[in-house]
C-alpha cells in the first residue's frame, strides 16, 4: 500500500499542516458548499482506468 | 490500482441506541482485526434520520484518545483496513435496502509533531474519493463529493429522502464536523 498510496496522495497535493496548539481553523460546516456529483461516466472511467499488469482489470464491486 | 483487497471479517459487537433527541438514532458497532498491523479496529455505522448511516472507523488502541479518528497508525495494510470498513455497507443494505451512507474524512493529527491537517480535501478524503467509485457502482447509489469539508455521500437511488434533506440533517447535527475529535 505504501508505494501505491503515492499515486493517490502526491506530495504536491498535500495541504499545509498547522500547529495543533495554534489550530484556530474552526469548521463552520455548511453541507451546501459545492457538492460535486460524481457522474456515472466518471465512475465508469475510474473503474476502467485501473490496470493490473496485462491490461484493464475491473475492480470487484462491493455494491453494483 | 484496482483496490481489490479482500478485507477482514467483521463482527457485530452491539447495536447502541442514541437517546439524545438528535437525528442520530442508533449505532451498529463492528470489530475487525488486521494480522499485518496486529491491531483491532472498530467500525461505527451511525444511523440517522432520512435512513442514512454515517460510517467511521478507528484503531481500537486509540479508543480513549480525543484524536482517535485522526491518528495515523502507520503500520501499513491501509487497503484491507479501509475495505473492511466499507464492507459494512453491503451488510447494512441487507437490512436497510434503501439506506444512504456518508463519510467524513478526518483531519490527520501528528501527535509527535503536534500538527494537524487543514480540513479541505484531507489525505483521507483523497483516498476515499478514489476508492468509492471503485467499490460502489452507480446502479445503487448516486455519488456526491464535498471537497471543502472532505465528505462523501452515497445517496441510495431508492431513498425517499432527497440529497438536500440529508445535507440539511447533517448540517444541523454536525455543525462542528471537522473540528478535532468529532
Amino acid at each position: 500500500m505504501g508505494k501505491d498510496s503515492k499515486h493517490i496522495v502526491s506530495k504536491s497535493d498535500r495541504l499545509k499542516w498547522q500547529s495543533l496548539k495554534d489550530a484556530t481553523q474552526k469548521s463552520d460546516v455548511s453541507f451546501y458548499i459545492n457538492p460535486r456529483r460524481v457522474s456515472a461516466g466518471d465512475i465508469r472511467k475510474r473503474q476502467d482506468s485501473v490496470r493490473n499488469g496485462n491490461g484493464t482489470v475491473r475492480p470487484h464491486l462491493l455494491v453494483p | 490500482m484496482n483496490f481489490n483487497y479482500p478485507g477482514y471479517g467483521l463482527k457485530l459487537i452491539q447495536r447502541q441506541r442514541c437517546l439524545d433527541g438528535s437525528p442520530h438514532l442508533f449505532t451498529n458497532i463492528y470489530k475487525y482485526y488486521s494480522p499485518v498491523t496486529k491491531y483491532f479496529y472498530i467500525a461505527r455505522a451511525e444511523y440517522h434520520e432520512h435512513n442514512t448511516f454515517a460510517v467511521k472507523f478507528y484503531c481500537k488502541k486509540d479508543r480513549k484518545s480525543e484524536f482517535k479518528y485522526s491518528k495515523i497508525v502507520n503500520r501499513g495494510d491501509c487497503g484491507n483496513i479501509v475495505i473492511s470498513c466499507a464492507m459494512v455497507i453491503p451488510i447494512l443494505l441487507q437490512e436497510f435496502p434503501t439506506a444512504s451512507f456518508a463519510f467524513a474524512a478526518s483531519r490527520s493529527v501528528d501527535v509527535k509533531k503536534q500538527t494537524i491537517e487543514g480540513f479541505v480535501r484531507t489525505q483521507r478524503f483523497k483516498l476515499y474519493a478514489y476508492v468509492m467509485p471503485l467499490k460502489f457502482g452507480f446502479e445503487t447509489f448516486d455519488h456526491y463529493a464535498y471537497d471543502e469539508i472532505s465528505c462523501y455521500l452515497l445517496h441510495n437511488k431508492q431513498s425517499q429522502s432527497t440529497v438536500e434533506e440529508i445535507q440539511e440533517m447533517f448540517s444541523n447535527t454536525y455543525s462542528n464536523l471537522m473540528d478535532i475529535g468529532t
